[in-house]
């Protein structure tokens, strides 16, 4: 994770290993093979890539693209550092790590932190949250502070009150069943993806492109979603897949739709006291159906650790003649909210999915927001992904499919 | 007795950087150091009418709130490269007027960061605005006459059997974005100052500040161990350095300032923006007739900036007919400096691309054009090059590319639904040495000790040092022990300008002879008996390296060539870069690891310079709306290829002793210009203006 990220209180309870604490009388494997393969160049960025081939060395992902996702190097070219994560990969990760992890991890403890200014909590129930948001109904809830952070540290902003989601079991848990899978707010998005993996492909996908490891490992969906930022990126995903938000309240429960969530440009309609607790989301297709399609895409201005420029996520629902009877449009970085082309969307349930409706609708399409011209790319530039990202939706998938049926 | 040159040898300096114990120039722990935080400018361009500072000057902690209205007393240095030189030549704070978004307007020092940071963010200051001058369109141009260089008559003479080629080239403007942002701390002991600041030029900043405070050399000691990257951003005191030092002085305190990001953005320089008009004319089987470039760039009001975009240009390709000119505008934009070839990069960029837009109009294979019209001399001072296997880096490359065998037609080569091109460009960059000194020193077990000013700041300087010292000894690398950066030490000269291992490397091999010669023994392992019989502590030799007689009779230049694939979205304007040769051409390779490296460090930059970085300006404020490395982009291990780097070529003797160039920066030059014509290749679209977004590509 990201140490700028982390407010002060979060650490509460948890042990922190940086570059200097790696090595054990002699070099980690990951230093070792660093420096020995020329992983390290100017130096200034080494321990960061050390601490991320460090985790990536004791979960089996060393080898992977994913392990140096989130780091940046200015020199190197990087070729050295996964030549160093190979090597290091060499040697199995039988130490004291190793067998630390083994152990069940500590729980968190309640904490409460008062200073003349400041007061941090960490409540170990949704009930004490519930409580405290009654005590301070304007009091910040704080996730995995991926957002937060920024605020704290670069623009100075000062919350009186914090009450951190990380200790909050009912907020920390998947439920599954065979028709629908609940996500708490309060999950970091890579659990979601290692315990959802191959639920939702959209969802996969896009996960696989947010931010980068280090930020995954923290950020929530409560967060993605509590910020309603326009270039949110799992909103869409969210959208597509009909996801509904359950928010809890000292008064009560109410379950809505995510699409009425979003009230406007970082308005959302989550009330004083009020905490998202959950996201639910239905696993079946419409009734009718007997094939779901669906992806997502993310547009970007570099491979990784970037915001989306347009992200996308489709969901087609068809019967056995090949028709539409149902369909999700649904895309970030195109309007003041993430937003559904709901207009086209209507168009083409009852056509058959094929090359000529997704031509007729692409102009319909390309018309459908008005997005504003900035650095990441021009209004132009967007209004054409719109229409092209969901022509790409048809051709991948239909790819797909013909493999399939072959 | 060659065992250790040019094989691959692991980092002298990568044990301290793999356990954080590399210290770079903001981590030196001083006892009773308080900090700075800078105020800058939220105008272009204007007067400060009024500033209050008293809320600031009231904070917590706060020890100094410093202006134009106080500012510390310094003299104007020389600034004339010899015994000095600023980035900017106007002193920071000098009067109230402001030349650029992002200039320097307060400075605030207390006994803590946050103290210093919430008190500079009290300041408030009103300004009298004037509407700046941020578009280049907008400047007024004077000619630079010294880049200005005439041959036959001009590029006017074509005939009308010529086939040309004119188009204008842009590069936009970038940031050197190295890891470590700049800081520097300044202690003062009586009228003794220490320096911790990353530099590329260690007694250069030492003879600066020493006039800058009218104090000797002796006095100031610049010390920097480690520098987190520089590129050509750390070779002077940029007006940060010269305020920290100044108020430290008067605080008598040792006093820190780091750097934000943000005011990285316009503190510490950056690659000026260009536009270049370029015009080749050829008869029809590829022979040059003409070449006409012409530049147009910037500086800032308060430094006179240049770098020579035409530099390379007489270098590479010969023509009956020359013509090379620069315009130099001012814009109220933050000052440029040098970063990564600085002259020929762009330069290349506009060459190489126009080149190949002949290549394509002349039908002749790319290869074959820029052979046809190979240079054997220095069309500008007519020197002949020393060396040059600029054919055999255009022969190997094509092979290892497999790049004859392409379709020659744009858009012809499809895969998975995407456009496929390949393009190449040729690579080229003067090889430089200065006057260097180290001092050597042989101990009885075996040691030895190498000392010098100059430094590292990435490059592995420290190994190289290492390995010549090694070779000249005939003793194991792990037994030679450098240090660096250090002003104590001997003159190590300046680390830029790819010269620091043709520099250092024929100080350290002769230092190495003369500890023998004292020795009077003719190895490393008899001079150590020898210690051990007579009971001295060591055998010692300073010798200093400087370049000869030689840089009248021939002209030194790196050469190479680069090739690449690119993929191409178009429905969605995605441009990878999916493949990647480069073949270079430095004379003696000293460490294969470190030098491959340092290609593939370039050709990576160069590849976010074609597609990605870029730093724009708010059209009102004229502060860069880019300030941080989530906003600069630049790549990210996902957008980088794998790149394959060979050398060829042989030890340029004529250069100096050991016959080698170095290799910073040839690697970058071309890069952008080869992936350009690999997406012509791949799209039959012509990109003249970097970077190549997404939204360019489906315009
Ligand atoms: C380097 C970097 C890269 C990033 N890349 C991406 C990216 O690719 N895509 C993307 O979409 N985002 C990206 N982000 C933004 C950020 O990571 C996400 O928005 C993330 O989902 C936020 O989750 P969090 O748990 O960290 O939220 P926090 O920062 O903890 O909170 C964010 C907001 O949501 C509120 N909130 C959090 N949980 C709840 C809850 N349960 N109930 C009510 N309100 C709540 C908070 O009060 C706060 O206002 C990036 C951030 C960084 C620093």
């Amino acid at each position: 994770m990201n140490s700028c990220l982390i407010p002060l209180g979060a650490i509460a309870g948890r042990q922190i290993l940086t570059v200097e604490g790696v090595a054990n009388g002699s070099l980690h494997p990951v230093q070792t093979a660093m420096a020995k393969l020329g992983g390290s160049q100017c130096g200034y960025c080494t321990p960061g890539f050390i601490m991320s081939l460090f985790a990536a060395y004791y979960d089996g992902t060393i080898e992977s693209d994913e392990a140096i996702e989130g780091n940046l190097c200015r020199c190197t070219g990087y070729l050295p550092i996964r030549q160093a994560a190979k090597e290091a990969a060499q040697t199995p990760p039988v130490d004291h790590f190793a067998e630390a992890l083994g152990h069940a991890t500590p729980e968190l403890t309640a904490i409460a932190y008062q200073s003349e200014a400041q007061q941090f909590y960490r409540p170990t129930s949704l009930r004490d949250v519930l409580t405290l948001l009654q005590q301070y109904p304007n009091a910040t809830l704080v996730a995995g502070a991926t957002d937060l952070g920024l605020e704290l540290s670069w623009h100075r902003q000062v919350y009186p009150v914090m009450i951190s989601l990380e200790a909050v079991p009912e907020l920390k848990t998947i439920e599954q069943t065979s028709d629908w899978v609940e996500i708490g707010a309060a999950v970091p998005l890579s659990q979601i993806e290692t315990q959802l993996h191959g639920v939702f492909p959209a969802m996969d996908e896009m996960l696989h492109w947010f931010a980068a490891r280090q930020v995954r490992n923290r950020a929530t969906l409560g967060g993605n979603i509590g910020t309603a930022s326009p270039i949110g990126d799992m909103p869409p995903v969210l959208l597509a897949l009909d996801a509904r938000v359950r928010l809890a309240s000292a008064a009560g429960e109410r379950v809505i739709a995510l699409a009425d969530f979003f009230k406007g440009y970082r308005v959302t309609d989550l009330q004083a006291g009020e905490v998202i607790a959950s996201i639910q989301i239905l696993k079946g297709m419409t009734p009718g159906a007997t094939r779901r399609l669906s992806q997502s895409y993310k547009i970007g201005k570099r491979g990784t650790d970037d915001i989306s420029i347009v992200a996308a996520a489709y969901v087609v629902d068809l019967d056995q003649q090949n028709r539409i009877v149902h369909a999700r449009l649904a895309y970030g970085g195109v309007a003041a909210t993430p937003i559904r082309a709901i207009a086209v969307e209507q168009a083409i349930v009852g056509q058959t999915w094929d090359l000529p409706t997704i031509q007729r609708v692409k102009p319909m399409l390309h018309e459908t927001f008005t997005p504003l011209d900035d650095l990441r790319g021009s209004a132009d530039y967007r209004k054409r992904l719109v229409a092209n990202l969901f022509e790409k939706f048809f051709v991948e998938t239909s790819a797909a499919h013909a493999e399939v049926s072959a | 007795m060659k065992r250790v040159m040019g094989t691959s040898v692991s980092r002298k300096d990568g044990f301290a950087k793999v356990t954080g114990q590399a210290t770079y120039t903001a981590e030196h722990p001083l006892p009773g150091l308080v900090h700075g935080y800078l105020v800058t400018s939220a105008i272009a361009k204007g007067r400060i009418k009024s500033i209050s500072t008293q809320k600031a000057e009231q904070a917590p902690g706060v020890l100094a709130v410093v202006t134009h209205k106080n500012r510390p007393k310094v003299f104007t240095p020389a600034n004339d490269f010899r015994n000095s030189k600023l980035n900017e030549a106007r002193l920071p704070l000098s009067d109230d007027q402001i030349h650029y978004g992002g200039q320097i307007v307060a400075f605030v020092v207390a006994h803590t960061l946050e103290q210093a940071r919430d008190a500079a963010h009290l300041i408030t200051v009103e300004y009298d605005i004037q509407t700046p001058l941020l578009e280049a369109q907008q400047a007024i141009y004077e000619a630079l006459p010294d880049v200005k260089f005439n041959k036959g008559n001009g590029a006017t003479g074509t005939t009308e059997a010529a086939i040309t080629v004119e188009a204008t080239y842009t590069t936009a403007k970038e940031l050197h974005a190295a890891m470590e942002p700049h800081a520097i701390i300044a202690h003062w002991q009586a009228d003794s100052l220490t320096i911790y600041e990353g530099s590329q030029w260690v007694m250069l900043h030492q003879r600066t500040y020493a006039e800058l405070f009218g104090i000797p050399s002796e006095k100031v000691r610049l010390v920097t161990p480690y520098i987190g990257g520089a590129f050509g951003s750390k070779c002077f005191p940029w007006s940060y350095s010269i305020l920290c030092a100044a108020v430290a002085r008067e605080i008598k305190r040792p006093l820190k300032l780091s750097v934000t990001r943000r005011q990285l953005t316009t503190n510490t320089g950056h690659r000026a923006a260009t536009e270049q008009t370029l015009r080749l004319a050829a008869m029809q089987d590829g022979k040059l007739i003409a070449i006409s470039h012409a530049v147009k760039t910037y500086t800032s009001p308060a430094d006179r900036f240049i770098v020579d975009c035409t530099a390379t240009t007489p270098v590479m390709y010969a023509a009956p007919n020359i013509r090379l000119q620069q315009k130099l505008g001012v814009l109220n934009v933050a000052t440029p400096t040098y970063m990564r070839a600085p002259s020929e990069n762009p330069g290349m960029w506009a060459l190489e691309s126009a080149m190949d837009e002949l290549a394509w109009k002349l039908n002749i294979d790319p290869i074959d054009l820029r052979l046809d019209n190979e240079t054997r001399a220095h069309q500008r001072s007519g020197l002949p090059f020393s060396a040059k296997h600029f054919a055999e880096c255009l022969r190997v490359g094509a092979e290892k590319f497999g790049w004859r065998d392409r379709p020659k037609q744009p858009r012809s080569l499809i895969h998975n639904g995407q456009l496929l091109g390949w393009g190449m460009a040729a690579a080229t960059f003067p090889a430089m040495r200065g006057n260097t000194t180290v001092k050597v020193r042989l101990l009885p077990d075996g040691t030895v000790h190498v000392l010098t000013a100059g430094n590292d700041m990435g490059t592995g300087a420290y190994t190289m040092v290492a390995i010549t010292a090694a070779e000249a000894l005939g003793v194991p690398v792990e037994k030679v022990k450098v240090e660096l950066g250090d002003s104590l030490f001997p003159d190590g000269g300046l680390a830029g300008g790819s010269q620091m291992t043709a520099s250092l490397a024929p100080a350290v091999l002769k230092a190495c002879e003369e500890v023998l010669q004292k020795a009077n023994c003719t190895t490393a392992n008899d001079a150590c008996a020898a210690l051990k019989q007579s009971g001295r502590a060591a055998f010692e030799a300073i010798a200093t390296s400087a370049p000869g007689e030689d840089a009248q009779k021939w002209a030194f230049q790196s050469w190479g060539a680069h090739f690449c694939e690119v993929a191409v979205d178009e429905a969605i304007g995605r441009i990878r870069v999916t493949r990647w040769v480069s073949v270079m051409d430095i004379g003696r390779v000293m460490n294969a690891k470190a030098a491959a490296s340092q290609v593939r460090g370039s050709v990576i930059m160069g590849i976010g310079e074609a597609l990605m970085e870029e730093c724009q300006l708010d059209p009102n404020s004229g502060y860069p709306v880019v300030y941080d490395l989530a906003t600069y982009h630049y790549p990210t291990h996902a957008d980088t290829p794998r790149i394959d780097v060979t050398f060829v070529g042989q030890p340029d003797l004529t250069f100096n002793p050991l016959g080698v160039r170095g290799v910073g920066e040839v690697g970058i030059t071309g890069v952008a210009a080869a992936v350009a014509n690999a997406i012509y290749h791949a799209t039959g679209k012509r990109f003249r203006n970097l970077p190549i977004t997404p939204d360019k590509l489906m315009a």
